[in-house]
């Protein structure tokens, strides 16, 4: 069994000697962003913010405090951890992770509510985990709007005199509607999930360009080739990429098939591209590497897929126009979720598309500096 | 000269890599998310009613600083090919009659439309508008109660009662730096570690493979030990210093105390250790290595537990990835001891399990290294013995 075991290790090993380029490219395009997508669709399985645990402290015991228990009990966003005894004990649960959001009713609540004293409800919040928290409260919320407008309802009918159906118009004497566009049940992995896959999948179109960089100086015009093709392979990884997402999580994909296409050749040409100047320019390898994805992975934050680049201060505004992903990210997400046809993303393909051509002229310039140089040597 | 500028370049680039790079990024995204709040959000409003009572609005609306009100559109389906073409994100639809409804008490309804394709855009211009909303039904149903004979003090108190005070704890503001910067930090100091230990070890293994007929496998040996060691007190200087940065320069709360901040970041370099011991144990290529461990940033950030909480995960993922990477057992406490002060006992559980990551995952890779060299030294002799035989 041992010596099986040595053997196949072995094997495995002198094949990895041969095949080393082969494999690298496997992995990078392959092997990553499959493993990457599976796990990341299996892992937000619930696909938006629920069961959020939340502790209730009842020291009125009425039968209001037990209606209002059992709404949150109802919700699909909260969960009902424990009921506390103490202030204490539920400082303790927020403070240790336990529970994410707690629900304070006072004593005497329901006495006082009754006698027109107008008591209140304490909510807490675990702030330091923003999303979860803004979650919960959203949902709370709704359910202390809704006891609250039932209790209204009877003031409006035992003091004014308000026919029941009359009522309900008073209580709300605005009405809203909110709709939430191209994402209603606010899907978090929808949201996060395409540009998060791009953000990860640049890397390795940085990578793949700069390996084929360094595998031999040739002139402009085989640079230009080298990039095309790799950037073309890449595509056809981040496809593959975001297919597994579409066919096996549900991620919808409702805009136009020939502007996605598009948007993702270009992008993975601009990412390679990039990649393969870094390797032209730094002579060691591994450093090269290593400055390549440091230029590229804190795009991920700067391109502003999750915080908006309108929020951020007015320099990164500026320079966020320089970043491929500001503009792949928001697109692929844009495509994803909204039946949205090829004009609207002439912005953003001639952006791509510019960043391009700049980094191909930059790419002439080194081509012609280096010729230049070694003519000189020659000389 | 050569090799001693190149040895001089490689010590200076792992302390510029090691100990200033995540300072560097500490200090840049704490820039970026320096507006606490996303505002500004371009908006745009379809008055069909045009009365006092929807000017009203409007005016309410463009005064919120939350929200650019770009102007007024005159259809529907303009306001949604704005919210389509990203010009805008989100719109209220004031219905024809509106003052009119109002007077009549019937109730009438406002459509806020909104993307929800961005959900920190979209949560965001959520809360403002239903605050906007809520505030002048509050003041409407206050006429109505004091037009009904009910005194003022009552009519207050009517609306007030079963209000509720909201306190968000830790972060009252609810920031998005405060939010992610324990992550973030968490990935700086994996990565920056990471990429400069891979290449110590590689070094230190093909050194190793260097003589086939060598008995003693040689790993660890001293200097090797000596190397990390340095690297791991580099790591956990820059991991203060980060902190520090954090703390002064944007706000960032550092309540819980140093003792356990030094643990957990010490626990934690042990375990990427291990596991930057097992992924140099299949790479031989230093740039091969350093580009698998870039790819490590992305997946081991919104796997750990940090972004999508582990009560959210799928069944049986979060055991998975806690017996996989390590991140998870440290950024979460991170995130409890700098901004809830958490208690030792708090955090004691993920140093347990920090604690035994390193204990399985060091004691797995360090055979797999040894066995690794093994086969590189008999590979070679294997080689070197065809040679003979050859001449």
């Amino acid at each position: 069994m041992i010596s099986l075991f040595h053997t196949v290790a072995e094997r495995l090993y002198q094949f990895k000697l041969r095949h080393t380029k082969a494999i690298m490219n496997l992995l990078i395009f392959i092997i990553i962003p499959t493993i990457t997508g599976i796990a990341f669709g299996y892992e937000m399985g619930y696909n938006r913010i629920e069961s959020v645990p939340i502790m209730i402290a009842d020291y009125d015991h009425s039968e209001f405090s037990r209606t209002l228990s059992d709404y949150i009990a109802d919700s699909e966003i909260l969960t009902i951890k424990e009921y506390a005894s103490s202030n204490e004990q539920v400082k303790d649960a927020l403070d240790s992770g336990e529970v994410m959001a707690a629900l304070i009713i006072p004593e005497q609540f329901n006495k006082d509510l009754l006698s027109g004293k107008g008591p209140k409800l304490e909510v807490l919040y675990d702030g330091a985990q923003m999303t979860v928290a803004s979650a919960a409260k959203s949902a709370l919320s709704e359910i202390l709007l809704t006891v609250k407008a039932g209790y209204m309802k009877n003031i409006y009918q035992g003091k004014l005199s308000v026919v029941e159906s009359e009522s309900m118009k008073q209580i709300q004497p605005i009405g809203a509607t909110y709709r939430v566009l191209f994402n209603p049940t606010k899907n978090y992995r929808n949201f996060l999930l395409p540009g998060m896959l791009a953000a990860l999948m640049q890397v390795g179109f940085g990578i793949i360009g700069l390996s084929r960089s360094k595998e031999e100086r040739c002139g402009f015009s085989k640079s230009i080739s080298k990039i095309i093709g790799w950037g073309l392979a890449g595509a056809g990884s981040m496809t593959i990429c975001l297919g597994i997402q579409y066919l096996f999580f549900n991620l919808p994909y409702r805009g136009s098939l020939l502007a996605g296409a598009l948007m993702t050749c270009f992008f993975a040409i601009a990412m390679t591209a990039f990649g393969f100047i870094m390797g032209r320019i730094v002579p060691d390898r591994v450093f090269a590497t290593q400055l390549t994805c440091v230029l590229i992975l804190p795009t991920s934050i700067l391109s502003g897929y999750t915080f908006p680049v309108m929020a951020m201060p007015e320099p990164l505004q500026k320079l966020s126009i320089l970043w491929p992903l500001t503009y792949y990210g928001d697109g692929i997400r844009s495509l994803c979720m909204k039946n949205i046809g090829l004009s609207y993303f002439i912005p953003h393909l001639t952006a791509l598309g510019t960043i391009i051509a700049v980094e191909l002229l930059f790419m002439a310039c080194i081509v012609l500096v280096e010729r230049k140089y070694y003519d000189y040597q020659l000389s | 000269m050569i090799t001693n500028f190149h040895n001089t370049f490689i010590k200076v680039k792992d302390i510029l890599v090691v100990l200033f790079l995540p300072i560097f990024f500490t200090l840049l995204f704490g820039y970026v998310y320096s507006n606490t709040y996303v505002e500004r959000i371009p908006f745009a409003i379809l008055d069909l009613d045009e009365s006092p009572s929807s000017r009203m609005i409007i005016d309410q609306f463009s005064e919120h600083k939350g929200m650019d009100v770009i102007g007024t559109v005159s259809t529907q389906d303009e306001l949604k090919d704005l919210i389509l073409s990203n010009q805008i994100y989100g719109g209220l639809v004031i219905p024809d009659h509106f003052d009119e409804d109002i007077k009549a008490k019937q109730s009438p309804d406002l459509l806020v439309l909104m993307d929800g394709t961005n959900l920190v855009i979209g949560n965001n211009l959520h809360a403002y508008t239903t605050t906007i909303i809520n505030t002048l039904g509050v003041g409407v149903q206050m006429s109505i109660l004091e037009g009904g004979s009910i005194v003022p003090y009552n009519a207050e108190q009517y609306l007030t009662a079963l209000s509720f005070t909201s306190r968000m704890l830790y972060d009252p503001q609810m920031g998005y730096f405060l939010y992610v910067f324990a992550g973030i930090l968490g990935i700086l100091i994996q990565q920056t570690y990471l990429s400069v230990l891979s290449s110590r070890l590689l070094e230190s293994k093909n050194e190793l493979a260097q003589n086939p007929y060598q008995s003693s496998i040689g790993f660890p040996n001293t200097p090797l030990l000596q190397s990390i060691l340095r690297l791991l007190c580099l790591s956990t200087v820059s991991f203060f210093l980060c902190l520090l940065f954090a703390n002064k320069v944007y706000g960032y709360p550092l309540r819980g105390d140093t003792l356990s901040l030094f643990v957990l970041v010490v626990l934690f370099l042990i375990d990427v250790t291990a596991m930057g011991i097992l992924i140099t144990s299949f790479f031989d290529d230093e740039a091969h290595c350093a580009q698998f461990c870039m790819f490590l940033s992305v997946p081991t950030f919104l796997t750990s537990g940090y972004i999508w909480p582990e009560f959210m995960m799928a069944p049986h993922f979060a055991s998975i990835i806690k017996s996989i990477w390590p991140l998870y057992y440290f950024v979460n406490p991170l995130r409890g001891l700098c901004m809830k002060n958490a208690s030792f006992s708090d955090i004691l559980p993920y140093l347990i399990g920090s604690a035994m990551f390193a204990a399985v995952w060091l004691t797995l890779s360090i055979l797999l290294f040894r066995y690794r060299i093994r086969l590189m030294r008999k590979t070679k002799s294997d080689n070197l013995d065809i040679c003979k035989n050859q001449l």
